[in-house]
């Protein structure tokens, strides 16, 4: 059994009253990209915790219900090991940076060290990462005088460079501009077409909408909703929760409203501009 | 493939890539300065043998002996100046007040000569000479062995002799922090000024601006201290494969070994001469 | 365990960058003290006395390059590491007047010991202010070891009672969820 399995899963964090998870069933299959979404404090970052495994072994808290990584329970699996298969990156660039290395090569082979690869594969490794987030430029610097978005490129770089088979992102474009952005999104889809299993979760929704297989919703701890990105932002009752929607879909919902309805919520902008043509069209009478 | 052939096959649009720079990991990176490039362990081991020398010999003459023989040494590798700036500084500053406090405050019976109520004696002098000269030339090995080493060189020599991966992590790591702690500590200070704490002032004002600088400081050093230990786990830190290096020292050549050896019992028969 | 391990790993760097830059501060501010064992005292009562003995061996070592005497005065930062993890499992930490108390016991270690040293290594006058005042006590007809051991008790406490209560504020303000991860942090939460 590939892949992540929650089955009735809730939890609290240690000396709290409230649920930071609660009543998680969900699988996550292996090898496709899943967007998680949802107001702040919803739930999203305690998720990427547990599939991390980092809770319980680093947060320790009361965690109840099954959580089953490749088929062994997250309490069985050593905590070592789980943190070699499994790839994380989160938001904050200051702490990822590890403060040990004078220059952003050797940062970047610093994880590449610690599992034991051999230094002609290191080498290769990371020409193809630097080439991929194009910091060819930054490779002699020191990765403490780094900008937050330059070391935001190198930490993510330092990761995939390991070549973990699931990689849990959290927000990993928060100091990038657009430019940046959509080079990540391009390098999270090119991984998971080599097969990895992505987890990601992002503010972003134009790009989860473009990118990612399928969207979870979190609010509350729970998962308010779940499917194709075209399901879920097709979902009129997001719009109550506050769930921050793609542009073109709120333009979707509004022409639903204004009672001029698309023939289906538009999630891309490719699929907008077709529809908005083919509307223009009728308006004009032509064709 | 060459590394020639690589710059040609770059494409347009491509930035440039420094593969000779990448490709020169794959062998220890060599200064070309003969002293500069002793392993690490070696050049600690003659540091420490000149302080003992000097330690030993009592005597003033040798310590300013020594002292000269640093500032060659820093010219041999190439560090002349960036020893002498700071060596020179720290020395005249220790130097002076280990000086003046023996020489004005040692009772002996050879008074030189008396102003106020110090009583400036020629035991006092002689002490004075001795303790700060030996202090002066112990407190250069160690600067001197800062400039001409790399801490990173140091771990990795100290890896190699079985040191655990955890602790050259926690020692490279504090220099790294003590310089990020430093620049916050600059913002915080500034920050609190702005919100009108008072740094200058009577002293107890000065006391009150403490808290303010180091409490924030600490308490934010802390809190990221989390992500830190989560970020170098997702860097298979706690790995238990066995480690492999970027960055190489070479193998100790023979000559070198022989220098170390003969270094070491040139000390050793030394010491038995001294206390015979 | 493990992971309580693992957090004190990452919290040594810091108790050592602490203490330098406690003392930094303290010349920027103008005061005369040192305020360099802050981090070994936080870091000895929240992980415990060795992590804290760690902290103030390297911060030591580290200060010993650019003044070599200091290299003498190592046991004292190692004592005060084991004390602080001691007296934080006795619960001191958690009362201000008890802090205050014990910041005597440190001053007494630092100051007692500290003359000790200064007397059998260097001949009682210590580098710096402690061995100008010593002077100034012999010239008064003070011995040199008495002038050594009121010169530095007396340094001592006007630096360790500051010390011990800036250490008592930020325990107290540590936030919960940090606490729960180090080996002694249970200690400081108020159930």
């Amino acid at each position: 059994m590939n892949g992540i399995e929650l089955k009735n899963v809730s939890y609290k964090y240690p000396l709290t009253d409230f649920f930071a998870l609660k009543d998680i069933n969900f699988t996550f299959e292996k090898g496709k990209f899943y967007g998680i979404i949802g107001p702040n404090s919803g739930g999203k970052t305690s998720l990427c915790n547990l599939v991390r495994g980092l809770i319980p072994h680093f947060y320790q808290g009361d965690l109840s219900g099954d959580v089953l990584i490749e088929g062994k329970d997250v309490r069985n699996w050593d905590s070592n090991l789980l943190s070699t298969k499994i790839g994380y990156i989160f938001q904050n660039p200051f702490t990822q940076i590890s403060g040990v290395k004078d220059t952003v090569l050797e940062e970047i082979a610093l994880g590449l060290e610690n599992l034991g690869i051999e230094k002609n594969e290191m080498i290769e490794r990371i020409i193809e990462v630097v080439k991929l987030l194009k910091i060819e430029d930054l490779i002699k610097k020191n990765p403490n005088n780094l900008s937050g978005g330059q070391r935001q490129r190198v930490a993510f770089a330092s990761i995939i460079a390991m070549n973990n088979d699931i990689l849990v992102i959290d927000e990993p474009t928060s100091q990038l501009d657009p430019e940046s952005t959509s080079d990540v999104f391009e390098i999270i889809d090119m991984l998971k077409e080599q097969g990895k299993t992505i987890l990601l979760v992002e503010h972003k929704v134009d790009l989860i909408g473009e990118y990612s297989d399928e969207v979870l919703v979190m609010n509350n701890g729970q998962i308010v909703d779940n499917g194709t990105p075209m399901e879920v932002f097709s979902n009129k009752a997001l719009l109550e929760l506050d769930v921050a929607m793609p542009q073109v879909a709120l333009l979707s919902h509004d022409m639903n409203r204004l009672d001029q309805p698309f023939e289906y919520i538009t999630i891309t902008k490719s699929q907008a501009k077709e529809q908005i043509v083919k509307r223009m069209g009728c308006v004009n009478g032509s064709n | 493939m060459s590394v020639s052939r690589l710059h040609l096959i770059q494409m347009e649009g491509e930035l440039y890539m420094d593969y000779e720079y990448v490709f020169s990991f794959n062998k220890p990176q060599l200064t070309g300065n003969w002293f500069l490039d002793l392993n690490p362990l070696t050049k600690l081991n003659l540091v420490i043998a000149i302080a003992i020398f000097s330690i030993i010999s009592k005597s003033w003459q040798v310590s300013v002996c020594i002292i000269i023989l640093y500032f060659l040494i820093a010219a041999i590798a190439g560090k002349f100046y960036s020893f002498a700036k700071i060596y020179i500084k720290l020395g005249l500053l220790i130097g002076s007040l280990l000086f003046i406090m023996r020489a004005m405050f040692i009772p002996g019976k050879n008074t030189l000569f008396s102003f106020l109520v110090f009583n400036i004696t020629q035991e006092g002098v002689n002490q004075g000479v001795w303790f700060s000269t030996l202090v002066v030339s112990l407190c250069g090995s160690l600067v001197l062995y800062s400039k001409v080493t790399r801490a990173k060189d140091l771990m990795f020599a100290l890896e190699k002799l079985g040191a655990p991966h955890s602790a050259t992590y926690i020692i490279l790591s504090s220099l790294q922090s003590i310089i990020d702690l430093g620049e916050r500590a600059k913002l915080i200070m500034d920050s609190q000024k702005a919100r009108g704490i008072e740094t200058e002032g009577t002293i107890f004002q000065r006391v009150k601006a403490f808290m303010p600088i180091m409490g924030p400081l600490l308490l934010g050093a802390i809190s990221s201290t989390e992500e830190k230990a989560i970020a170098m786990d997702a860097r298979a830190f706690s790995s238990p494969t066995k480690n492999t290096h970027m960055s190489e020292l070479r193998q100790f050549p023979l000559w070198e070994k022989m220098m170390v050896l003969l270094i070491n019992i040139s000390l050793i028969l030394f010491i038995i001469w001294r206390l015979i | 365990m493990k992971n309580n391990f693992k957090l004190t790993m990452f919290l040594i760097p810091i108790g050592i960058a602490v203490n330098f830059i406690g003392g930094q501060i303290v010349l920027l501010l103008k005061l005369p003290i040192y305020l360099d064992s802050i981090g070994t005292i936080v870091v000895g009562a929240l992980c415990g006395g060795i992590p804290g003995a760690l902290v103030g061996v390297i911060t030591n070592v580290t200060i010993s390059v650019t003044n070599p005497t200091t290299l003498a005065y190592i046991w004292l930062n190692i004592l005060f590491g084991l004390l602080a993890g001691f007296l934080a499992r006795r619960g001191v930490f958690k009362s201000l007047w008890k802090t205050i108390v014990a910041s005597i016991g440190f001053a007494a270690i630092g100051g007692g010991l500290g003359a000790t040293i200064t007397v059998l290594m260097f001949g009682g006058l210590g580098a710096g202010t402690t061995g100008m005042i010593t002077g100034m006590l012999m010239k008064v007809g003070f011995s040199v070891q008495a002038g050594a051991y009121i010169s530095e008790i007396c340094a001592d406490l006007l630096d360790k009672i500051p010390t011990l209560i800036i250490v008592f504020f930020i325990l107290k303000s540590i936030p919960k969820r940090n606490l729960v991860k180090l080996p002694q942090g249970e200690l400081f939460i108020d159930k």
